[in-house]
């Protein structure tokens, strides 16, 4: 197992370092003067040559990399237009994604996992096709379409869940109710992705020897399905996970857009819609650097749940 | 102790019924080694497979199947899975794929134990170490502790029997045992089995196509062709004197070492193919590919009946010469 | 039947293929569905009633029917007119990206996998970096650098597809190199190239096709996605995406001005996923139907 961490760890530094350049020289392709790109929007002399210093701009882009990266590491990401700490502003938005993400990977997990079961222990029969099929269209259906029809129901014309907003974990219930519709939507695309996974999984291992094996030894069919072949189907689909995350933060962005949510995601758009660079880059990073080591983590997990790679 | 009478077992396929087994029927007796063999298809493991119902849901069973004095074909599921790995055992040919890969060996035998003979954890621990050592496995209390990709293909398969004997079986069913692995190997699994049967009295039912496995331990051999039985004797009998032209064929083709006079003889191939098993032949099913075959063999399903003492063959023309 | 027709293979092939689609009619259903929107992008200047600018300022937010079958947003646009020249802004990107995509991944993937060695390590960890962006975020970035259009829009989503495309043609390459006929042809002096288009490629051309059209979906909503968060088709362009987000502020206002774009796409990414993948099923020989 340590080999393999070490491995899967050393490959997700280089994919961070060559992410980091890509955004680096993302930042320098803007047209105009990267300085103005890089917090002084104003194009106040003074600031201008500030940044110039700070940024070390009249030097070769290599050494610029290598400074702008110490600067990162140091949680110095620069200062947006407002004249705020980017990286204090983002650590404020990241919990309220986080919960989101949290919530919707909880309601997906504990919808698309049995679904999944399910329709591979009934294979072909009713049940499989109907939760296929509804599988299929928690896929097709384009999720933010689901929140405005949610907000429309729920929001408008019953009255039961407020149409959008945070509010925070000082009042856990008005924050649950606030939370609960952006979580469900959010959940479904994941959702349908993990029925399907599952289902193509649990297939595999019911037609395994072991499971043969399992029936030969007189044990119950709940426990021949939900013990051995679960088991190593829900190890299989760990894998699928990591890149669904992706999936998840893309999908926090849009959520939190059409919910009016103030977290990361709507971070990101706010500082495109306000062509504010600095904070661009920042959150582009983070996001990235994020997803790289949640994917590690993912990967971290499922070494440690698969038996022959935790005991090689 | 065991009575299987007209077994028949067929499967509804997309491209139509294939005919697995036709009226199979076999005792067995306790502490007999009884060894089935023909070719791949011919029906040997699905006919053991059928008598505690592994097979798939497009398995159609029929015939009896008494075993002390209950008929397994009648049995409720419930009934039958008590049966299953406690009376009935079975091993597969597979060790690597039969062991579930996330389980620890220890886990996959106390199953067993819990399951059937409720034994706390301690007792069920207890035991297992004594299966392992039953079969022969060094450092049993440590290998308890590990996974089945862990240890070498004997092992694997010395495991799968200790889980099959953990209940104290009266019948183990061996299908293929040794096929996976290494000709030394074999010999030492061959050797654990007959010392099993000595020791512990358990009747064994050897499934394989291996001529060599059968001479080794069985006491009688079935001869299986396409579904049903070509011939039945005890061992040495059936080696010194076979009379079916398939039987004939197969030890023809099982090579003999040089023994350093005469010409070496060329290992004999079986003509032609096994019959497709969609459609029942109203005929002797070897009929296409034996030497012997005429008119009647091809119009009459050849009657099962004793040419020999204690000796029985489907054929129309027994006899032990081309 | 002609005794040409029938020994030609690729008509035969054609012929099984037609047959074994047919068996599914879900799928032909997509195919159908899927075949009616690209009709009404292609024709949507002669479909739509009314120009993607017309506005009606005596009939804002006019309830379905009458005049305007479909109603009107709150700047008096026909929404019946709009949701087909949205289908034609949603098909023009999903097509394009899909493509886009194919044109650059696919040689990309066939190199890695003829090549393999350090040529096909350099491409993998290429395509890590671009998976290390979640699509959203790419989108942002080059919206960023860019500017937000249409043609970004595009672009963003073919990035986002080639890694799919990679993959797939690497591992296509992978096992068709195996194949006798590549050392046949190496040995009657054929060129890597030569093999690699000519031998190679067309072998692949139905999962490819497969894989587009399970693609385009995709790309369809991604470019719903990238408008509504304002990244993509800007006003007074429309498309579906665009649509939903008038809809949001309106939502109170007009509800109705969200279902029928949001109809529209859930029809179309449906009928493109159900064909795509009755046409997966049909092609794969392991089915048996």
């Amino acid at each position: 197992m340590g080999g393999f961490l070490i491995r899967r760890t050393g490959a997700a530094l280089v994919v961070l370092v060559l992410a980091s350049m890509l955004v680096f020289l993302g930042v320098r392709a803007i047209p105009g003067d990267p300085a103005i790109a890089l917090g002084a929007e104003n194009r106040d002399p003074a600031l201008l040559a500030q940044i110039r210093h700070k940024y070390m701009l009249d030097r070769p882009l290599p050494v610029q990399y290598g400074h702008w990266i110490w600067l990162g590491l140091h949680g110095d990401l620069g200062v947006d237009q407002r004249e705020l700490s980017v990286a204090h502003t983002i650590v404020s938005r990241i919990p309220i994604t986080l919960e989101l993400a949290i919530l919707s990977m909880l309601i997906a997990t504990l919808t698309g996992i049995p679904a999944g079961v399910i329709a591979a222990v009934r294979r072909g029969k009713p049940s499989d096709h109907a939760t296929t099929a509804v599988a299929l269209v928690g896929l097709s259906v384009p999720h933010f379409w689901l929140g405005l029809l949610a907000i429309i129901w729920f929001a408008v014309d019953l009255h039961w869940l407020p149409a959008g907003g945070y509010v925070g974990w000082a009042h856990p219930i008005d924050n649950l109710k606030h939370m609960i519709m952006p979580a469900i939507v959010l959940s479904a695309g994941f959702s349908a992705v993990l029925m399907r996974q599952m289902r193509s999984s649990m297939l595999t291992s019911l037609g395994a020897d072991y499971v043969r094996t399992a029936r030969a030894k007189g044990l119950s069919e709940l426990r021949v399905v939900g013990h051995h072949a679960l088991r190593n189907s829900l190890i299989t689909v760990t894998t699928v996970m990591g890149l669904q995350l992706g999936a998840l933060i893309s999908g926090a962005v849009v959520t939190e857009t059409v919910f009016r949510i103030a977290g990361f995601g709507r971070l990101t758009i706010e500082a495109v819609n306000q062509r504010d660079y600095t904070l661009i880059q920042g959150v582009v990073l983070v996001a990235a650097a994020g997803y790289v080591v949640a994917n590690l983590l993912v990967d971290i997990v499922y070494s440690l749940l698969n038996p022959r790679i935790r005991i090689s | 102790m065991l009575e299987v009478s007209d077994l028949s077992v067929r499967f509804d396929t997309d491209d139509g019924t294939v005919h697995a087994v036709d009226r199979m029927a076999f005792t067995l007796d306790q502490g007999e080694v009884l060894g089935i063999v023909g070719e791949s298809g011919c029906g040997k493991s699905v006919t053991c497979m059928s008598l505690v119902r592994l097979l798939p849901e497009t398995a159609h069973i029929t015939g009896r199947a008494v075993f002390d004095g209950r008929d397994l074909l009648g049995l409720s599921p419930r009934a039958l899975r008590r049966v299953r790995g406690r009376d009935i055992s079975f091993i597969f040919q597979e060790p690597m794929t039969s062991l579930n890969p996330v389980f620890t060996v220890g886990h996959q035998i106390m199953e067993v134990l819990v399951r059937h003979l409720e034994l706390s954890r301690r007792a069920a621990h207890a035991r297992a170490v004594e299966l392992l050592e039953l079969v022969r496995i060094p450092a049993p209390e440590r290998r308890l502790h590990e996974y089945p990709h862990q240890l070498s293909g004997g092992m694997r398969q010395r495991v799968m029997i200790a889980i099959a004997l953990a209940c104290d079986p009266k019948v183990l069913v061996a299908d293929e045992p040794t096929t996976a692995l290494d000709v030394t190997i074999q010999a030492g699994i061959l050797d654990l089995m007959r010392d099993i049967r000595e020791r512990l009295g358990t009747a064994i039912i050897l499934i394989t196509h291996n001529l060599g496995v059968v001479a080794d331990i069985a006491d009688r051999v079935i001869v299986m062709y396409a579904g049903r039985k070509a011939e039945e004797a005890a061992v040495g009998e059936l080696f010194a004197h076979p009379q079916h032209p398939y039987t004939l064929g197969l030890l023809g083709a099982v090579p003999r070492p040089y023994e350093g006079e005469g010409t070496r003889e060329r290992l004999q191939e079986i003509p032609g193919r096994v019959p497709s098993l969609r459609e029942l032949p109203q005929a002797c099913a070897f009929a296409d590919r034996c030497p012997r075959a005429d008119d009647r063999t091809r119009s009459e399903i050849p009657p099962f009946r004793e040419v020999r003492p204690d000796h029985y063959v489907a054929c129309f023309h027994p006899g032990e010469s081309e | 039947m002609n005794a040409v027709a029938v020994v030609n293979p690729r008509a035969r092939r054609r012929r099984i293929l037609r047959r074994r689609l047919l068996r599914r009619p879900v799928a032909v259903a997509g195919m159908v569905v899927a075949f009616a929107f690209v009709v009404m992008a292609v024709f949507a200047p002669w479909l739509a009633p009314h120009s993607s600018g017309f506005t009606d300022f005596n009939h804002v937010l006019a309830k379905p029917g009458g005049k305007y079958p479909l109603g009107t947003d709150e700047l008096g646009h026909d929404e019946l007119s709009r949701i087909i020249w949205g289908a034609r802004a949603s098909m023009q990107v999903g097509v394009a990206a899909t493509l886009l995509a194919m044109l650059v991944a696919v040689p990309i993937g066939m190199i890695a996998g003829y090549y393999r060695g350090w040529v096909d390590t350099a491409i993998a960890r290429a395509t890590d970096v671009l998976l290390s962006f979640p699509f959203v975020i790419l989108a942002v970035g080059l919206a960023a650098i860019l500017g937000p259009s249409l043609d970004n829009a595009t672009l963003a989503l073919g990035i986002g597809a080639v890694p799919a495309f990679i993959r797939i043609a690497r591992g296509e390459t992978l096992a068709l190199r195996e194949e006798d006929y590549v050392p046949a042809a190496i040995a009657n002096g054929a060129t890597d190239r030569t093999i690699i288009f000519r031998h190679i490629l067309p072998n692949m051309t139905s999962t490819l096709l497969v894989q587009a059209t399970l693609t385009i979906p995709g790309a369809i909503v991604g470019e719903a996605v990238l408008s509504f968060l304002g990244l993509g088709v800007q006003p007074p362009q429309t498309s579906w995406g665009v649509m939903l987000q008038t809809a949001q502020d309106q939502l109170q206002a007009a509800p109705r001005l969200a279902v029928f774009p949001g109809i529209a796409l859930v029809l179309v990414v449906l009928a493109f996923n159900v064909f795509g993948d009755g046409l997966r099923d049909a092609l794969d020989p392991r089915t048996t139907r």
